[in-house]
């Protein structure tokens, strides 16, 4: 099971190869230039996080934001690519109010899928300036904090998924299981 | 899984390979990242590597004994090579903490080099792994041990190939690889920076901080716990902040409550952007010092950092003297898996202070002894 990274420039990216690998994935980080074509034979991708600021840099990942319009593959996108497929998608992403850095406490509104054997209430660390200020169409909230609304959503019908703080990490309590769930979602579509 | 047997396999063919006939310096510090590079490299080429340690005059004061005993122990030679005045001259005055930085890895490579021309080695091994590069690439802080990944060509630089049998390796993979090549005595070992004291001396370098901090190092390593506990000084030559009793006031009704900043900035990483912002320090009082349980200093650490984004770091007022002095101590503990994200490492109350006591009787210049609350993001886990 093929699942690339695409290296989005951010901190963890590399350790969600990693983690992919631990949970019985082949992945390795691929760049943001990246094509549906060089991708064949993935099962699924996942798009992690970066320094760019989506209101104002966004030009700089038009590349990125064709591949997610184009592929029918399962995507889990993280922090940025989040915000992205929330902007694709026709939602809003912008500054935070109170960007969060380090431990939130996430609230689970919805178990299925990507959140499946989560707890109600978990640890999660987060580190971003931006957020989703309002949900794209066909999309749902399956998560929230104090201050952010949309830590996790998916979309009713295709399996894409956008997750605002970093399952990656190692302080992200049941982190590995997003991993377990987003790998099976694969296998299943 | 990660498999540390395969690993050691695949790393030793692969020096063999790039190796060849000819010999490697391999830059050790005594830490477990560069001891295992050393023995992955004994272990390929035998007798055609000379290891040597570089005393900076950043390192901590019996580094060089550790290092060679170490060594010893393992079975291997190791070469002590005094270059702290080069270092020392280069860095003192500079306040900046990139600046700082990147004069060391100039002064690190310049030093390596002119051994590696001398002794005709035409490699340069070294333990680089993956926060090292991942940090510098993202900008978040330049490591003295990353060339290649931001286009810096050693071989027309320093005219060494550099070879890294850890690059995309993380501390507790390390850890795994020593654990196989039975190098068990490093394994528990904290890990130090290869700058050292430098970015753990805020701001301006000078020789007498640098003499105090190796002084305070050594009574919070005997005493602390975590997977890196540590202490850093600045000088306490700092500016009141009263936006902050704004923020946290309602809270803390009956106590007095102080910030104040110091003059120079501490390195952050906040959404994946270098955050080189400032530091808050923290008193909270009634006649003593109040000392609340470690969530509710959790809470105020966050509500400091997310509405003024001018700050990255807020360390916590735990021991004072009312007298007038040259500099503050800050002490810092940490729990990680992989230095990729930190905890603030939940050290009683009791300990700290006892911890703090004793740093301000060994030195009378400082003023007062904070803990750092800050965890990995929005703070980095060094000063600078």
């Amino acid at each position: 099971m093929i699942i690339p990274v695409v290296n989005v420039g951010g901190q963890y990216n590399h350790l969600i190869t990693r983690v992919l690998v631990e949970v019985g994935a082949e992945s390795e980080l691929v760049p943001i230039s990246i094509t549906k074509k060089e991708i064949e034979k993935a099962k699924g991708l996942v798009i992690g996080g970066g320094p760019q600021r989506i209101a104002s840099e966004i030009d700089k990942l038009t590349t990125l934001s064709a591949l997610i319009r184009e592929i029918e593959i399962p995507i889990l996108g993280l922090c940025l690519a989040h915000q992205l497929i929330a902007i694709i998608f026709g939602g809003k992403a912008g500054p935070a109010k109170f960007p969060e850095y380090g431990p939130v406490k996430v609230f689970v509104k919805e178990k299925d899928d990507i959140l499946k054997g989560f707890p109600k209430v978990f640890t999660a660390w987060a580190s971003h300036n931006d957020e989703v200020l309002s949900l794209p169409k066909n999309f749902e909230i399956l998560a929230y904090s104090k201050h952010c609304k949309v830590e996790v959503m998916k979309h009713v019908n295709k399996p894409i998924f956008g997750v605002q703080f970093h399952p990656e990490v190692s302080h992200t309590e049941h982190g590995k299981k997003m991993f377990e769930n987003f790998v099976r979602i694969c296998e299943d579509h | 899984m990660f498999n540390a047997k395969e690993y050691i396999k695949k790393q030793v063919s692969e020096i063999r390979k790039i190796v060849g006939n000819e010999s490697a310096l391999v830059a050790v510090s005594g830490g477990i990242d560069s001891t295992v590079c050393a023995f992955l490299m004994h272990k390929a080429i035998g007798e055609r590597i000379e290891c040597v340690f570089i005393d900076t005059g950043f390192v901590r004061s019996d580094e060089r004994k550790t290092v060679k005993s170490i060594f010893e122990e393992l079975g291997m030679k190791v070469n002590i090579i005094d270059a702290s005045r080069d270092f020392i001259r280069r860095l003192r005055h500079l306040k900046d903490a990139e600046r700082k930085r990147i004069v060391f890895r100039e002064t690190f490579y310049y030093v390596l080099s002119k051994i590696a021309k001398e002794r005709n080695h035409k490699f340069l091994v070294q333990g680089t792994i993956a926060p090292d590069w991942i940090e510098t690439k993202g900008g978040i802080k330049t490591q003295h041990n990353v060339l290649s990944q931001i286009g810096i060509n050693s071989v027309e630089k320093f005219g060494f190939s550099v070879i890294e049998p850890l690059l995309y390796l993380y501390k507790d993979q390390v850890r795994k690889v020593a654990m196989e090549l039975g190098i068990k005595q490093l394994v528990k070992k904290q890990p130090f920076p290869g700058p050292g004291l430098l970015v753990r001396i805020i701001g301006e370098i000078s020789v007498d901080k640098i003499k105090v901090l190796k002084d305070i190092t050594k009574i919070v390593e005997n005493e602390l716990f975590g997977d890196q506990y540590f202490a850093a000084i600045v000088s306490d030559k700092c500016k009141e902040d009263k936006t902050i009793t704004k923020i946290v006031s309602k809270k803390f009704e009956k106590q007095k409550i102080k910030m104040k900043v110091p003059d120079c900035l501490v390195t952050g990483v906040k959404g994946d952007l270098r955050a080189y912002k400032k530091l808050a320090l923290l008193t909270i009082k009634n006649s003593d010092l109040f000392l609340p349980d470690f969530s509710v200093l959790n809470e105020l650490q966050f509500e400091i950092i997310s509405k003024n984004p001018d700050f990255t770091r807020v360390a916590y007022n735990i021991t004072e003297k009312p007298r007038v002095a040259k500099y503050i101590i800050l002490i810092r503990s940490i729990t990680t898996r992989d230095f990729m994200t930190a905890d603030v490492t939940r050290i009683p109350w009791d300990e700290l202070t006892g911890v703090a006591n004793k740093i301000m009787l060994k030195n009378k210049h400082i003023s007062e002894v904070y803990y750092d609350i800050t965890p990995k993001p929005p703070a980095c886990i060094e000063y600078e």
